[in-house]
């Protein structure tokens, strides 16, 4: 018997993703929603290295990538948090509701 | 039997992973809903290790988990209840007094240090609980915040007819909790994306190569950043530096000023303010219903722009803003 092949573990990062999903729209904390970004760039994460370990294993740009994408993803939670800190200090709240006033 | 114990590991890692992701949106606590993503990322570096891309599992372990750290750090600095302990208290407290034991019990975990808000005499007597055996000031509210306090008091006097209060528990219970209202249609949206995207990664003909990685990964990727990819390594470098900067800057003490309440704040009023310990906005100058909840109005005399600090007294002079 062959062990798990490359469905198993796109499958797993499009769980991933639709959980990510429901927290970016249902959750009411700013950083719950970057929580549930992070969780996103995981689930593309699983996905590049089993189509880098199924597809092409003999090239290793994948883990290049990785390695791209993973800082960025720590930028942009750096981003994320200082934003939230401004926010939290304006509007004495980290509450997504509470940037209601950018509307207008 | 290689495969199978690569199954049952697949099994394993995939199901913490997805359990501890789906868990983060249902805990009550902030701090545990950390917690539970950081168990995920660590379940993803052992999915990487099962394909055997060794460099990404330690990548992801120390870029992810630490940067999970940091979100926790603010995670504990801005918000109101990181542990859920409030949101815990509730649950028990309306279950043991109804809901006017709640909306009583939580504005006295919430309230500032005394010296913080001048409230007027009879305001902090009603919220410290002192005066209320006084019948003129003990409305009902408080009267069952007292039995709820009381060990196994609440208990025999839950029953009471409260039609409107049972009815907005559900309501209430809503506006407490970590998510929004549209919980179930994002619920439904997330649902349908995870399966579009299963049914499409299953049906496409992926072209699979049957090779396996051979190789010393680590120094390959090192040649492969520091050449092919320079310019990309350069690039990643530069935004984490920009990133660093740009959060030092917005986190500097004289950032934009606090921007001014609209609705201007009856902080001179005669009588006390009433508020809803859940909408800081909503202000009356006398005892009601929250428009928005639907929650008991509390008295409360906040001040102007400190009313976001004032759940956090110490907010405003931690020494890392310096």
């Amino acid at each position: 018997m062959a062990g798990p092949g490359l469905i198993p573990y796109l499958l797993l990062g499009a769980v991933l993703f639709g959980i990510g999903v429901v927290g970016i729209l249902s959750q009411r904390s700013a950083l719950m929603v970057l929580m549930s970004v992070e969780i996103i760039l995981n689930a593309a994460l699983v996905n590049l290295i089993a189509f880098w370990r199924f597809v092409a294993p003999q090239n290793y740009d994948a883990q290049v990538f990785f390695i791209i994408i993973i800082t960025i993803a720590a930028i942009e939670m750096a981003a994320g948090l200082g934003l939230m800190l401004l926010m939290y200090r304006q509007r004495g709240s980290a509450n997504i509701d509470a940037a209601e006033d950018l509307r207008q | 039997m290689n495969g199978v114990i690569e199954w049952i590991v697949f099994g394993l890692l995939a199901g913490i992973a997805v359990v501890m992701a789906a868990s983060m949106l249902l805990t009550m606590s902030m701090y545990r809903a950390g917690l539970a993503l950081m168990a995920s990322f660590v379940a993803l570096a052992g999915i990487f290790i099962l394909l055997d891309a060794d460099l990404p599992a330690m990548m992801q372990i120390m870029m992810n988990v630490g940067g999970m750290l940091i979100m926790m750090l603010f995670m504990v600095m801005l918000m109101m209840d990181p542990g859920g302990e409030m949101m815990w208290d509730m649950k028990r407290s309306m279950h043991m007094g109804g809901l006017g034991a709640f909306s009583m019990t939580m504005p006295r975990r919430r309230s500032p240090a005394p010296h913080h808000h001048p409230a007027p005499a009879t305001t902090s007597a009603l919220a410290d609980g002192i005066a209320l055996d006084h019948p003129a000031i003990a409305p009902m509210p408080q009267a069952m915040m007292v039995m709820s306090d009381m060990p196994h008091g609440g208990t025999a006097m839950s029953p009471m007819p409260h039609d409107d209060m049972a009815m907005d528990d559900d309501k209430m219970m809503r506006d407490m909790a970590m998510s929004t209202a549209q919980l179930p249609w994002a619920l439904v949206i997330g649902v349908a994306t995870a399966l579009a995207l299963g049914v499409l990664v299953s049906i496409t003909p992926w072209p699979l190569s049957q090779m396996t990685p051979s190789g010393d990964a680590s120094a390959i990727v090192g040649t492969l950043l520091l050449g092919r990819y320079m310019v990309g390594f350069e690039g990643a470098a530069f935004l984490i530096v920009a990133g660093i900067g740009g959060a030092v800057i917005l986190g500097r003490r004289e950032g934009p000023a606090p921007i001014p309440r609209d609705s201007p704040t009856p902080t001179h009023a005669v009588g006390p303010t009433f508020t809803c310990p859940m909408h800081p906005e909503v202000l009356q100058d006398h005892p009601g219903k929250c428009p928005t909840c639907g929650m008991t109005l509390v008295p409360l005399a906040p001040t102007g722009d400190e009313q976001g600090h004032a759940a956090m007294p110490g907010m405003t002079h931690t020494g890392w803003e310096e």
